[in-house]
């Protein structure tokens, strides 16, 4: 497992609830929140593609990979700004950082890769 | 029905606007406050939305109400579809102005996004019925106000559509949304009216 990644068992100093994913949650922090799948309950080691519920749900809005990636948008909407979670009413947009910022450390494992079509 | 709809004639049609215009400050402090959540951008801009598409609804009943109840509201169907105006003129603000920000972001929106398309599309035809909701421009333009009006039928189909699009996949408050309005739509069909009536 990459180092940046979590399994979690708690979150802000006590035992996960239920609603945030207990017992275990992943948390991979330079992908999409849907990613960081809650309820893991079972680990399989596979060699192929596995589907997975978001992509199977739209693909055209969800891909695989879904690694925060300014430069790919969305089909509803762009992704190269945000605004900060609790900035308040006017908290302004700033430029999204490819990798959620964590390109240094991730970017070497997709390599090689289009990202456009592999999103 | 009849004693409602006397006493419907003495509801001044000034506290519509007042209690429906409560609201447009009202979310806002609330927003400003943590009332609406850690993202009070995208509360404000859909619950100034979903106002406006209810606000439609209404103005749509309206007709039917008196046709097929006996209800008789026709004297606030104005005041409502003003203040539905004021509520898509908001939510279209907050998108501008506290979501978006970007201009050229918003341009680029406006023509790649087909759900943004449509409702701006809605908007520009609401537009002239906003600017033209006074009595002034009522005597003016005579009978072809009736006409000029019926942009209204389009413009709410639009802005449910424009609803059902913006969602992840579809989901049932917008498609509830686009059967009333559809429904409300059919049963202005001439035969349809034909069949009720007979």
């Amino acid at each position: 497992m990459h180092p940046l990644t979590i399994m979690a068992t708690g979150i802000y100093g006590k035992d996960i609830p239920n609603q945030n994913g207990a017992p275990l949650r992943l948390v991979v922090p330079w992908k999409y929140g849907f990613k960081s799948i809650k309820s893991v309950v079972r680990i399989t080691v596979t060699d192929q593609e596995p589907p997975t519920s978001w992509n199977m749900a739209n693909a055209r809005e969800y891909g695989f990979y879904s690694n925060v990636n300014p430069k790919v948008d969305h089909p509803r909407w762009s992704q190269a700004t945000e605004r900060r979670i609790g900035g308040g009413l006017f908290a302004g947009r700033e430029p999204t950082l490819m990798f959620n910022g964590y390109e240094k450390e991730v970017a070497s494992l997709y390599e090689g890769m289009d990202l456009a079509k592999h999103f | 029905m009849d004693g409602l709809n006397q006493l419907l004639r003495r509801v001044p049609v000034w506290s519509v606007y007042l209690l429906g215009l409560l609201p447009v400050p009202g979310l806002f402090f609330l927003g400003l406050t943590g009332g609406l959540g850690v993202e009070p951008v995208k509360a404000l801009e859909h619950e100034y939305g979903e106002l406006a598409l209810k606000l439609l609804v209404a103005v749509l009943a309206v007709t039917p109400l008196r046709r097929y109840a006996g209800l008789n509201l026709m004297r606030f169907r104005r005041a409502l579809g003003v203040l539905s105006f004021i509520y898509v003129l908001c939510h279209l603000l907050v998108w501008l102005l506290l979501d978006v920000q970007i201009p050229s972001q918003i341009l680029a929106d406006i023509l790649k996004r087909p759900y943004i398309t449509i409702g701006m599309a809605a908007f520009v035809l609401l537009l002239p019925l906003a600017v033209t909701s006074n009595n002034a421009s009522l005597r003016r333009l005579g009978p072809r106000w009736r006409i000029l009006h019926r942009l209204t039928y389009p413009a709410i189909a639009l802005g449910a559509l424009h609803y059902v699009m913006l969602v992840k996949g579809f989901q049932i408050e917008p498609l509830a949304y686009l059967a009333v309005i559809l429904t409300l739509l059919a049963l202005r069909l001439p035969a349809i009216r034909r069949k009720a009536t007979t």
